[in-house]
């Protein structure tokens, strides 16, 4: 084949430069190459697990309600659980409350505008990135380590993260807004706080709102997970149940997540579609 | 002022849209609280009846089409009660009728009002039938200033053509 121009005036085969199509095959074969050692290092493992099939009868099995007196009992289960329900509720409401609030201010020094110089909220913004790559449950961990188990380390462990991720996701929402109506605000004569209120708050509030009832979401799922370390509601509940086997109130549990994590899905997906 | 793309806040009202043109002459703290006085918003209504959206005020600006909202920037332009009106590219967005619609509002305003409109625009038909003087650009100077009338065919290739583009087709 003859060797054609592309843009940047390089000689290529198809269009693309010849550095870049070999870094493509390296890149394949580098990736293959780690796809063989992936597996080559779980065989020695895969020899040992035992057949699932067995263990799906004695581990699922129970969790499924099988007779009338297995209905009843999780009847009766469910009303104990009634607590760490509201609990699990309480804690993703209150964490997300606060964050969003704390949030909201601390959004306008994180972000590239101008109004704070670059520098400052660059520094500020790196900060906030290293918090969220701290996973939640190293937090909730941290938070329960310093006070205690219980609803209250769930409610500030969501708090924190919840603050942390919606401070970068709002800044980055007040960085990528239009222009234009700012200009406007400066050619009636607003001063800057008028810019900010008529310029940049009208167009960042619709992503807000979804934002923050996007996390609320999420929290309400890491909440389920925070109480397996001890944080409080039904997640703890979850954990203290499969230690003592009792399989049925597990199945429950899994049961109710699953219902609940649905219903906010759907609550919050007709929310975000009224407010954007 | 008016711009090209209009600059608006689609989803506020268009009351609200026209009242923030009072901005300039009010203080921090009632903007902040978007305090508006009664005169105020009277002269925001007055305003939209005299650009021809007497009644819309209540509408949300993303729900009006194109030549609408360049006039409920015009009627937000009117409430600073300004004595010039400065347009940038202010039809560039908009039809062939709409665009004509416009600039006979303008004119209209500043035969009725006294307002001095000064308009930047690249559109030689429009600016010959309804501007009262013409003021060309080229390379960075002005090479012509005088009543549309004079602007003919063979002036205009020395005139606003740029050296670059001449003799290119």
């Amino acid at each position: 084949m003859d060797p054609i121009t592309n843009y940047s005036g390089r000689k290529t085969l198809d269009g693309r430069s010849i550095l870049s199509s070999i870094f493509v095959y390296l890149f394949i074969f580098l990736f293959v190459a780690l796809t063989v050692w992936s597996f080559l290092g779980l065989i020695p493992d895969l020899a040992n697990i035992r057949n699932g099939s067995d263990g799906v009868k004695r581990f699922v099995g129970p969790m499924i309600p099988q007779s009338a007196a297995n209905w009843r009992d999780d009847f009766s289960i469910l009303l104990t659980l009634k607590i760490a329900l509201y609990s699990t509720i309480q804690m993703a409401v209150a964490g997300t409350v606060v964050g969003a609030l704390f949030a909201f201010p601390a959004s306008f020094f994180a972000a590239r505008t101008g109004i704070i110089p670059r520098p400052v909220s660059g520094g500020i913004k790196s900060v906030f990135n290293i918090g969220r790559s701290v996973p939640t449950i190293i937090v909730a961990l941290i938070v329960v380590g310093c006070v205690g188990l219980g609803d209250a380390a769930g409610a500030i462990t969501l708090a924190l993260v919840t603050f942390v991720t919606l401070t970068k996701l709002f800044a980055e929402a007040l960085e990528t807004v239009n222009p234009g109506p700012i200009e406007a605000v400066k050619a009636v004569g607003g001063n800057s706080a008028s810019v900010f209120v008529y310029g940049m708050i009208p167009q960042v509030f619709p992503v807000y709102v979804s934002t923050a009832l996007y996390s609320l979401e999420m929290n309400l799922q890491s909440s389920f997970i925070i109480g397996l370390v001890g944080a409080g509601g039904l997640g703890a509940e979850l954990m203290n149940d499969v230690r003592v086997y009792n399989l049925q109130a597990v199945g429950l549990i899994v049961f109710i997540m699953i219902v609940g994590v649905n219903l906010v899905d759907y609550i919050s997906y007709r929310l975000r579609r009224v407010f954007a | 002022m008016i711009f090209q793309e209009f600059n608006l806040l689609d989803r506020l009202t268009v009351h609200k849209n026209v009242l923030v043109g009072r901005l300039g002459y009010m203080t921090s703290l009632s903007s902040v609280l978007h305090r508006f006085s009664k005169t105020d918003r009277a002269l925001a209504l007055e305003c939209l009846k005299r650009v021809g959206l007497e009644g819309l005020d209540r509408r949300r600006v993303r729900d009006l089409s194109g030549g609408q909202k360049q006039r409920v920037a015009i009627a937000r332009a009117l409430v600073q009660q300004a004595q010039i009106l400065i347009a940038d590219e202010a039809t560039a967005n908009l039809d062939l009728v709409t665009k004509r619609e416009i600039m006979g509002l303008i004119v209209d305003l500043s035969q009725q009002n006294g307002l001095t409109a000064i308009l930047s625009m690249h559109d030689l038909d429009l600016a010959k039938r309804y501007c009262t003087r013409i003021v060309g650009l080229k390379d960075g100077r002005i090479t012509f200033d005088a009543k549309p009338g004079e602007l003919t065919d063979e002036v205009i290739e020395d005139v606003l053509i740029p050296t670059r583009a001449q003799g290119n087709g």
